[in-house]
């Protein structure tokens, strides 16, 4: 049993989904946060469950609607579970409408039943089922409320029960769907459904019709119909005419089911909230002050103080304990340093992190669930239109804040393809949560006191620099004209349950990350560090690590972190930015330093330390990253281009920062 | 006893690295799926999640 889930973005598809599937799929307030299929086992039962990107209808605006148009098609499903938001009956059920037509079972789970009461609104569900001819289950899926009934209402013998549902489109349209249901093999997918799809425009079911001579004919058949509706003053184009129909039949639905209480003005606050955070004088200091507030909260009051502590058990009683335990074993030379040298100065230097982790990403799913990110991209749109995108484009980029890989993925919900391409090529420059551990790192030990100010440069710099590569870019491309439509989902407050969840999820990764492939990683630059041209345990500074990042030293001397050490981290950051901290813990690590933050202290000034933060802003994304933004830009010269001009990029405003600093006296 | 604890920490430390770094090189061409949040309760038989790959 396949059973595809789908609805209107941000309707509580994923919830859903996690529900139903035991799994946890990343939720968000706001349209665009499921780009691809993802498809879960059914908990309980025997079956798959597929939840798909959200959509207004079946024929496709973006890349990523284009999946669910794709998958509808390709008919590989036996049953659908549509998921309607029941505070806006009326927009959902155009969806509704369209898959009903389709002739598959459909199950309709009516969500954000608790948002509908709160507006006064009253829905009879059995009358609507009764309308509808299908099951109509209420559910709040962000608590699990009335979920199980969904699951029990899939059936594996749905499919042999195949759904009529039809809609008189008028005469001449009738005639025109009729005539093109022959183009479409027999057997396979609703004829038809193809049919009005292909007259409303979806090319999907267009290339569905298998000789080129149809095909011409099915356009010709839509003209025809499109100059019939627009001689007749109906509508402009077939899809609106569809839509037309569609409406009418909803309303009438509607009026059946649908009772308002008293009026209830819920939307006064809304409105009075957007009124202040949309606002284009206010709107973006807003968003940066809160971006401060939190940067503060999570450097100065809550992670740097247990940053600290953490920092002192590893370098303090778990070396001196390690040490002693070694020693009674009586361990060689070589296993004690890779474990104290190693993997507790090396793995410990990440893991000290997690406070900071855990706190910021508590705030940033907290902004996120509460529907205010999707304001933050309205008011960018002004900026962004400056630089060749629009507002949308903001959502990616702030996907990427988290990690670049899904942020590079959510470029497909941007319709336009120059606008996509943009947006994917400037994404690795935003400040990932691995990039978090180098600033925790120099900020705390630098500017103690203003740690969150630096901080909240360096990601206003990443932002800045992602808009002039933009422009740059832009002015090599032909020039497209978009509309930025955005849906501003209601202000919710933020479920704890899944903040907690998200953020666990994160810190979580985080730790798993520490100890594997950095722990893998390290080990290597270990290893390199501890061997040399003449044997084993050699000091440092005529290691084969030594040696190798020499040659690169002098290259970013002028930046002004000019030694070996500085240029492994930085080579060691290609694999994993968090690698960075590791590597600069285990080469910079000496006793009589002690701890990681003195040895920093010891071998940077400020300025040297904000140089090199920006440089690991900026530079190369990481290994993992390369190949999702090979998928999304199908071009390895892009791809090498990409990371090409990261460096180059990173290289220079870091020469530009350093020089201007010095000039300046710091 | 203490060569004998060395080798057999040697083993697993070294051993534990060197897996670590082949996963994590083949988990990097995965690309979208090293990340993706579900994929261990993931019911699709390859990564192409339905869609023919297609350049922006």
């Amino acid at each position: 049993m396949e059973v595809a889930l789908i609805g209107n973005p941000n309707t509580g598809k994923t919830s859903l989904f996690n529900y139903l599937t035991g799994s946890y799929a990343l939720i968000g307030n706001w349209s665009g946060v499921t780009v691809e299929k993802k498809v879960g086992r059914l908990k309980n039962r025997d079956g798959l469950l597929i939840d798909l990107p959200g959509i207004y209808t079946v024929a496709p605006l973006s890349k990523d609607e284009s999946v669910t148009s794709r998958f509808l098609i390709d008919n590989h499903f036996s049953q659908i579970v549509n998921i309607v938001d029941a505070s806006q009956l009326e927009r959902n059920l155009q969806l509704t409408i369209e898959l009903l037509e389709l002739g598959k079972p459909v199950v309709i789970a009516l969500n954000m039943m608790d948002v509908a009461k709160h507006r006064g609104m009253e829905i009879d569900r059995l009358s609507l089922s009764k309308l509808l001819r299908v099951p109509v289950i209420p559910i709040v899926a962000r608590s699990g409320r009335g979920c199980h009934l969904v699951s029990e209402s899939l059936s594996a013998s749905a499919a042999d029960r195949p759904h009529t549902f039809r809609i008189d489109y008028g005469s001449e349209s009738e005639r025109a769907i009729s005539r093109l249901s022959l183009f479409f093999p027999e057997s396979g997918v609703n004829r038809r459904w193809l049919a009005i799809q292909a007259l409303e425009g979806n090319k999907d079911a267009r290339n569905r019709i298998q000789s080129e001579t149809d095909r011409n004919d099915a356009i010709e058949a839509s003209c025809d119909l499109r100059k019939a509706l627009q001689e007749n003053g109906q509508a402009e184009t077939v899809s609106d005419w569809f839509y037309q129909i569609r409406k009418k039949y909803i309303h009438e639905i509607i009026r059946q089911v649908v009772r308002h209480r008293e009026e209830m003005n819920q939307t006064a606050l809304s409105t009075k909230i957007d009124a202040l955070v949309t606002n284009k004088f206010a709107g973006i200091p807003l968003f940066l002050g809160i971006m401060y507030l939190i940067f503060h909260i999570t450097f100065e009051w809550i992670g740097n103080p247990l940053s600290n502590l953490l920092d002192a058990f590893f370098s303090g009683p778990l070396t001196d304990w390690t040490r002693q335990a070694l020693n009674a074993a009586g361990v060689a030379t070589v296993i004690r340093d890779v474990v104290l040298n190693g993997i507790i100065a090396g793995v410990g230097g990440v893991i000290v992190f997690v406070p900071q982790i855990f706190v910021l990403f508590f705030f940033l799913s907290w902004i996120e669930d509460s529907g205010y990110m999707t304001r933050v991209a309205l008011v960018m749109d002004r900026l962004m239109q400056l630089v060749g995108l629009n507002g949308k484009a903001f959502i990616p980029l702030v996907i990427g804040f988290g990690c670049n890989i899904p942020g590079v993925m959510a470029a497909r919900t941007i319709e336009q393809p120059k606008e996509r391409l943009l947006t994917v090529l400037i994404s690795p420059l935003m400040s990932c949560s691995a990039r978090l551990t180098v600033y925790s790192l120099f900020a705390g030990v630098f500017f103690a006191r203003y740690q969150a100010l630096v901080v909240l440069s360096l990601y206003a710099l990443s932002i800045v620099l992602a808009m002039l590569m933009a422009k740059l870019f832009s002015l090599f491309m032909k020039k497209e004209t978009s509309v930025f439509v955005l849906e501003l989902p209601p202000y919710r407050l933020p479920n704890l349950r899944t903040i907690m969840r998200s953020t666990w999820d994160k810190a979580k990764g985080f730790v798993r990350k520490a100890t594997t492939f950095i722990l893998g990683g390290t080990i290597l630059v270990w290893a390199l560090s501890y061997f040399g041209t003449a044997g084993a345990n050699v000091p440092l500074d005529h290691s084969f690590l030594a040696m190798i990042c020499g040659f690169l030293a002098p290259l970013v001397a002028p930046l002004g972190f000019g030694s070996w050490q500085a240029a492994s981290a930085l080579i060691s950051g290609f694999m994993a930015k968090e690698s960075v901290v590791s590597t600069l813990s285990m080469v910079y690590h000496t006793a009589a330093a002690g701890s990681l933050t003195e040895s920093i202290r010891q071998s940077f000034t400020p300025l040297q330390a904000y140089s090199f933060m920006v440089f690991t802003l900026l530079y190369i994304p990481c290994m993992s990253t390369v190949p999702a933004i090979k998928h999304e830009v199908g071009s390895t010269k892009l791809t090498l281009f990409t990371m090409g001009y990261c460096v180059a990029l990173a290289y220079t405003v870091s020469f530009i920062v350093y020089r201007l600093g010095l000039l300046a006296g710091f | 006893m203490g060569m004998v604890i060395s080798i057999l920490l040697g083993f697993l430390i070294f051993g534990y690295a060197g897996w670590m770094m082949i996963r994590f090189i083949r988990t990097s061409r995965q690309g979208k799926c090293a990340t993706c949040a579900i994929k261990e309760a993931c019911g699709q038989k390859d990564c192409h999640c339905g869609e023919k790959k297609e350049p922006v």
